[in-house]
């Protein structure tokens, strides 16, 4: 990669979407990341969301899936994307022995779910196994470069 | 026509019996589902309009005050003596004013991902007695002695902004959920050198173990209605709650019905990742490198 990309670390339950593209990194274990982008406009937005649901007694934040997956939705429509330009990449949903015995799973089911009824496209997904995942993700190219890290992500 | 006997008809329509019923408990089990969802809604809803009226008032009332205070200090000052108790008043609003706010504002800020954790070296030591300083109005109200634990000069790698935010707020709820007189402990500590400890330990009514984790809940305070006794909108301990989970941290809590309550802070060593210190280029040779066989492009 020759010209120099801003760089960005992405903590879990939270969201990132810019007009100006960045290169976006972060450390999956039973977390799942969204990584949304258009290729019309060049504009792409990641969440990282910890747990599938809201519970309704913490904040409303992207640490859950619903929220997280809607807002960055919204986040990249206010930056001028059409919803049915946008392809989804999905990584992580890891089982780890120290979370909840399938919050993994759940948090896979629960991208899969929203983003068909949102219409919006799986192109490419690395999701489930065990072993935690570390991605870079190019917000003004798509593309996500991905590794498997055996450090235990969130 | 096919002849049934007597018995495959009995087995035919206790089988469509069973599918029956399987049916109605299925839909019994749907309906309970949908009235949990509804009564969730509606909660929150209340919850909502609840949480509207009361943040009216936490923000109304101050600022009256200062209204108020402010107008009278220009009509009718008074004695030096008179400007200056004025003026403390005008103080002690604006800074609850100033409280509340900052929780609503970094409460949308967390509600919309957007705040990030800023690492850098942090005297803990002169942050918290910064902030301890800045309640002094409120504590001398309430006759509280205070005692500070903590080694002068004590450094940790953290969020400056949202460890002040965490301390300003168990320091109020300390303050608010203590007894006239009572005794606020602050205590601060760095544990293997990779964690820091906080606890806020007041002298208040304490609280059953089953409202441990309510506490922590958003708008929600254990004594609720028009009749609640104390300031605040239930927004405090939640944001404290999201900021220290964000800086990948947990509460924690230990109550003695009547002698008080500790509430503990654990927050860890902010990460070199997280420092953004990783050189700008490297990473991405290493994803590029398929030769390596480890990395994978999507």
């Amino acid at each position: 990669m020759t010209t120099a990309i801003p760089k960005y670390y992405l903590y879990p339950s939270t969201l990132f979407a810019q007009k100006e593209g960045h290169m976006v990194t972060t450390v999956l274990g039973s977390c799942v990341a969204v990584c949304l982008y258009d290729e019309t406009t060049g504009l792409g937005g990641i969440n990282h969301y910890m747990l599938p649901f809201w519970n309704g007694n913490e904040l409303a934040s992207p640490k859950y899936g619903n929220i997280a997956i809607e807002s960055l939705v919204k986040k990249l429509e206010k930056l001028g994307v059409q919803r049915n330009n946008m392809v989804a990449k999905v990584f992580g949903g890891a089982n780890q022995l120290n979370h909840t015995i399938g919050v993994g799973q759940r948090n896979i089911k629960v991208a899969q779910e929203m983003l068909e009824e949102l219409n919006i496209k799986i192109v490419a997904k690395s999701v489930g196994g065990e072993k935690g995942r570390k991605i870079n993700f190019n917000t003004s190219t798509g593309e996500v470069f991905m590794k498997y890290v055996t450090k235990q992500g969130d | 026509m096919k002849k049934l006997t007597d018995q495959q008809i009995i087995e035919e329509l206790s089988e469509r019996f069973e599918q029956n019923q399987q049916a109605i408990k299925e839909q019994e089990r749907l309906m309970e589902e949908l009235e949990e969802v509804n009564r969730k809604l509606m909660e929150s809803e209340s919850v909502k309009s609840q949480f509207l009226s009361n943040i009216r008032n936490e923000i109304n009332n101050p600022l009256s005050s200062i209204l108020g205070l402010a107008d009278k200090l220009s009509s009718k000052p008074g004695d030096k003596e008179q400007v200056m108790y004025t003026s403390g008043l005008i103080h002690q609003e604006a800074f609850s004013l100033d409280f509340q706010l900052r929780n609503i504002f970094t409460a949308a800020e967390l509600e919309a991902g957007e705040l990030q954790p800023n690492f850098g070296k942090v005297d803990v030591h002169s942050l918290i007695e910064g902030v301890l300083k800045k309640f002094n109005h409120l504590v001398s109200k309430k006759g509280l002695s205070t005692e500070f634990r903590c080694t002068e000069g004590l450094e940790f790698i953290t969020d400056a902004g949202m460890l002040g935010s965490i301390v300003r707020n168990l320091i109020s709820n300390g303050i608010e959920f203590n007894k006239e007189n009572g005794k606020l402990i602050l205590e601060a500590s760095i544990e293997d050198e990779k964690v820091l400890k906080l606890n806020v330990i007041d002298t208040g009514i304490g609280m059953n173990e089953s409202d441990y984790n309510i506490i922590f809940d958003r708008f929600v305070q254990l004594e609720t209605g028009v009749t609640k006794s104390h300031l605040g909108h239930g927004l405090g301990l939640t944001v404290t709650k999201a900021q220290v989970e964000l800086m990948q941290g947990s509460v924690s809590v230990e109550c003695i019905i009547g002698e008080g309550c500790s509430i503990g802070v654990s927050i860890p060593l902010a990460e070199e990742d997280d420092m953004h210190t990783f050189s700008d280029s490297g990473n991405v040779f290493f994803f590029d490198d398929e030769d390596e066989g480890e990395g994978e492009v999507f």
